[in-house]
């Protein structure tokens, strides 16, 4: 190559790294009017869940619809939803670098928060749930004076660590991800508040090749970690159910099944936030079809998978000759719960086989809309199988008909006021995009524009 | 800060990694120690530490110290519980090996996870309060920087030699 082209070339390499930065740090500028009214709905929704939680902390937790045998209702239903929703996060930063899949750098960095935010939210529900919330600490082991230990046999003292242990290392994943990009805020801030802001989360980071060599071996050993996290977590939370004898709970494919529909529900969440993100903020060309094409057949995937998993879990059912585990799915088909068996089945299982057709996987309208409706299904298919199996326990006379309470339904819209509420803060102050990763592997259309600046 | 302190050097700046990585080549090859060489870049490519014939990271080391340690903790914890505070239930022994591996697992990562982030830390030599040398804000932007420490006039004219010869966009001596 001549001594010209390649100047020419790093010209236009300079100019597009140029451009990355100007177009993501763009996401940091003051917040318009249409951030502030979601802010404003977001923080209205979340007052109605704070005041709910306090009329139950006041009350007593029989404000809630749970009454035997339903002891485990909505509030575990978003636990585990929120927990499920976390799932698409590492998998997108950890699992997906590891197997270098580059569509991954346009998306991954909202997924980590994602994650980290949808930690969050699911870890209030077991303490909501407690009642006497301030009974938590119970589960941390610690020396006290009452000589008690927890009993590590319970799954719900794993899942203590298993979500302790994943929430602190999407966090890390997350954190050290965002120094070298905090940097480059920080080299641009016009405000001394944002300076001083990025300049302290920065910790001084140059982008030296000493700097350079040590993290990204500490990435590569995060990620490698944080592989097996991602599928253990979700593994836990499924024992909570599996270890128990109820039927549609007693079973030994719960893991798989319970790890499959958490990473299809978190992709969803994905295509959910990412779609109104790249609009908002005109990021067309760093999120365009390849990507979103990408993250259908991850849906489609996970979906089959889904789908796979409730058809062997309703043969398992037959096959075993238990009269109990026969009804429970008799009930889930059929019976009084039927309806919202049926909106699990068509959101997670129908819906998504439009996927198949390359039009469908490419429309940005569709794919919101199949997001939505894979969302509403993964929600449903944690109640179905936390509330239905528990009122149709083995025992007839015991068979029930939960309802919830204005109580839970308004904890649960807080739930997701509280979830965007930390979303909106964060694309407001921390780049949304990874920009260091985005200038070594430029999207598709960059990469175009590149060779159009070279040609020029 | 009086002037015996400052350290000084000579700063060049490129459009390419593969340009920087060559004048850090071309200036090793003139005699300059490798720890007075430096590299800014905006961009986290591997291609630094293959071209540039660095040590191997000592991450690893911590990572997995840290695996180890926490995989010590789960098994220590959960054994200690069982005996410490017995349950007895149904004549089944007070111990339970497979439970014991979910903790052991979980505080392998968290402890790995950590060690790993205080790797990052120590060897980055992060939080820094103050910048170093040779760093300009386009090194975050758009440029590849290369900086030769250097105090001695001799050393700053070859280093500002060899940098213009290469071709570099600009150099200037650069003091702290």
């Amino acid at each position: 190559m001549s001594e010209r082209t390649t100047e020419k070339s790093g010209r236009a390499q300079a100019g597009v790294f140029r451009r990355v930065n100007r177009d993501v740090l763009a996401t940091l500028e003051k917040p318009g009017v249409g951030w502030a009214a979601m802010m404003a709905v977001v923080l209205m929704v979340l007052a109605l869940g704070v005041v709910a939680e306090i009329y139950m902390l006041k009350t007593g937790i029989g404000v809630t619809g749970l009454e035997p045998p339903v002891m485990w209702a909505v509030l575990i239903t978003n636990f585990v939803f929120w927990v499920g929703i976390a799932h698409s996060g590492t998998l997108i930063s950890a699992i997906l670098f590891l197997f270098r899949a580059q569509f991954r750098t346009a998306v991954y960095r909202i997924s980590e928060t994602m994650t980290v935010f949808a930690v969050m939210t699911a870890g209030l529900f077991p303490l909501i749930h407690l009642g006497r919330v301030w009974y938590f600490y119970y589960l941390v082991p610690y020396p006290n004076q009452r000589l008690l230990w927890p009993n590590f046999r319970s799954p719900l003292v794993w899942d203590f660590f298993a979500i302790s242990t994943y929430f602190t290392i999407s966090s890390v994943f997350l954190y050290v991800g965002l120094i070298p990009d905090i940097a480059v805020a920080r080299d641009r801030a016009r405000t001394r508040f944002r300076r001083r802001l990025y300049g302290a989360l920065s910790l001084g980071w140059q982008g030296t090749d000493t700097q350079w060599r040590h993290y990204n071996r500490a990435y590569l050993y995060l990620a490698g970690l944080a592989t097996p996290l991602v599928l253990s977590v979700h593994s836990v939370v499924s024992w909570d159910f599996a270890m128990a004898i109820v039927p549609g709970w007693h079973s030994t494919i719960f893991a798989p099944y319970f790890v499959a529909g958490a990473i299809f529900s978190g992709v969803a969440m994905v295509i959910t936030l990412v779609l109104p993100l790249r609009k908002a903020f005109r990021l067309e060309d760093y999120i365009d079809e390849y990507h979103l094409d990408r993250l259908a057949k991850l849906l489609l995937l996970t979906s089959s998978i889904v789908f796979y998993a409730y058809l062997v879990e309703i043969w398992t059912a037959w096959y075993s000759g238990s009269e109990f585990e026969r009804a429970v799915f008799w009930d889930r088909l059929f019976g009084q719960y039927a309806w919202a068996g049926w909106i699990m089945y068509s959101c997670n299982c129908l819906i998504p086989l439009s996927l198949w057709f390359k039009r469908v996987r490419t429309s940005w309208f569709w794919m919101f809309i199949i997001s939505i409706f894979v969302n509403i299904g993964m929600w449903f298919e944690r109640f179905v199988i936390i509330v239905q199996s528990l009122a149709h326990e083995f025992e007839p006379y015991q068979w029930d008909y939960y309802k919830p309470t204005w109580v839970e339904m308004a904890i649960t819209a807080g739930a997701f006021a509280w979830f965007l509420m930390w979303f909106l803060l964060f694309i407001k102050f921390l780049p949304s995009m990874a920009i260091a990763e985005l200038k070594e592997l430029l999207p598709p259309k960059l990469r175009r524009q590149k060779k159009e600046l070279e040609a020029a | 800060m009086s002037a015996e302190v400052m350290e000084r050097g000579v700063r060049g700046a490129f459009y390419t990694l593969e340009d920087a990585a060559h004048a850090v080549e071309i200036l090793e090859e003139k005699g300059f120690a490798q720890d007075d060489l430096t590299i800014f870049s905006p961009i986290p490519t591997a291609e630094i530490e293959d071209r540039l014939d660095r040590p191997r990271s000592p991450v690893r080391y911590m990572t997995l110290t840290g695996g180890i340690l926490g995989c010590i903790t789960g098994f220590v914890l959960t054994y200690w519980t069982f005996f410490a505070w017995p349950l007895h239930v149904g004549g089944k022994p007070v111990s339970s090996f497979p439970v014991t591996v979910v903790i052991m697992f979980e505080l392998t990562v968290l402890l790995g996870g950590l060690f790993s982030l205080a790797a990052v830390f120590i060897f980055s030599r992060i939080p820094a309060l103050t910048v170093k040398p040779g760093y300009h804000p386009r090194f975050s932007e758009d440029l590849f920087g290369v900086f030769v420490h250097t105090s001695e006039e001799e050393g700053k004219r070859s280093a500002r030699d060899i940098l213009d010869g290469l071709g570099a966009l600009e150099v200037r001596d650069e003091a702290q």
